[in-house]
């Protein structure tokens, strides 16, 4: 499985995010976050999205327009907030 | 150089209908809008939030700043022509030393209409520049004028609209 899914995490979570990291060709990598990530999701789920992307080229490199040559990298990040107490 | 940074702005609803903006830079222009949907799909069949609205921007990014020694002046002018009529001059002066060797000049124009003679005094620093109409047809003619030395661009260049209309 190319993908592993990990989780950081602290007490208090705010919000999740799945952090993607694309490739191109020229070397370049772009990071792209999609919010709430699914509680079953398993790294056969990004390879399926990963083929796809690279079936059909839909984005870009942001400096030569080079073509993508897929995910890199797929990650759940768990946004702690601890609100400190100021009395 | 200018170039186009197309993206997409995905707005999404997560289970307390909270609204959340990604965006998703660098798509390509070159593909159907439907397969950009279907990577939005894609995306967010990853994620709890239900997609509402996907917009597609396109903004122009300014890549590369271009600097010449010269300037021509006015940098712009516009004008209506009528077909077959009397050529109008677009009369300018320059920055550039009189005693510049090679000194040429160049229009490039976006659609065809006709080009008259270029005159130019070195020592007084100033010229005009012909246009004229074409042809029976209405449409508006950019035409980007500048000077070169050596066959190299050396002055920002000036820009003159050439509407065509053989009514007016």
């Amino acid at each position: 499985m190319k993908f592993n899914i990990q989780r950081f995490s602290d007490t208090i979570t705010s919000s999740d995010n799945l952090q993607i990291e694309f490739g191109f060709v020229d070397g370049d990598t772009r990071t792209l976050n999609v919010p709430n990530p699914r509680n079953d999701l398993a790294a056969s789920d990004v390879s399926a999205v990963d083929v796809w992307i690279n079936n059909n080229l839909p984005i870009i490199g942001d400096k030569e327009g080079a073509i993508t040559n897929g995910i890199n990298s797929a990650i759940i990040i768990e946004k702690a907030v601890n609100k400190l107490d100021l009395s | 150089m200018a170039t186009f940074n197309t993206k997409l702005t995905v707005t999404s609803v997560d289970a307390n209908s909270n609204k959340k903006t990604t965006n998703i830079g660098y798509v390509n222009p070159d593909v159907e809008d439907g397969v950009l949907k279907e990577l939005v799909n894609k995306l967010f069949s990853l994620s709890t939030n239900t997609v509402t609205e996907i917009a597609k921007v396109t903004t122009e990014n300014i890549t590369k700043a271009e600097y010449y020694e010269y300037k021509i002046t006015p940098s712009s002018a516009s004008y209506t022509l009528k077909n077959g009529e009397a050529h109008q001059v677009f009369a300018f002066t320059t920055n550039i030393p009189s005693d510049t060797e090679n000194l040429n000049w160049q229009r490039d124009v976006s659609q065809m209409v006709g080009m008259g003679s270029v005159s130019y005094d070195k020592d007084a620093q100033s010229g005009t520049m012909e246009v004229y109409a074409y042809n029976n047809n209405v449409y508006t003619s950019t035409i980007k004028f500048y000077a070169t030395i050596n066959g190299v661009q050396a002055s920002y260049p000036a820009y003159i609209d050439a509407n065509v209309n053989p009514t007016e």
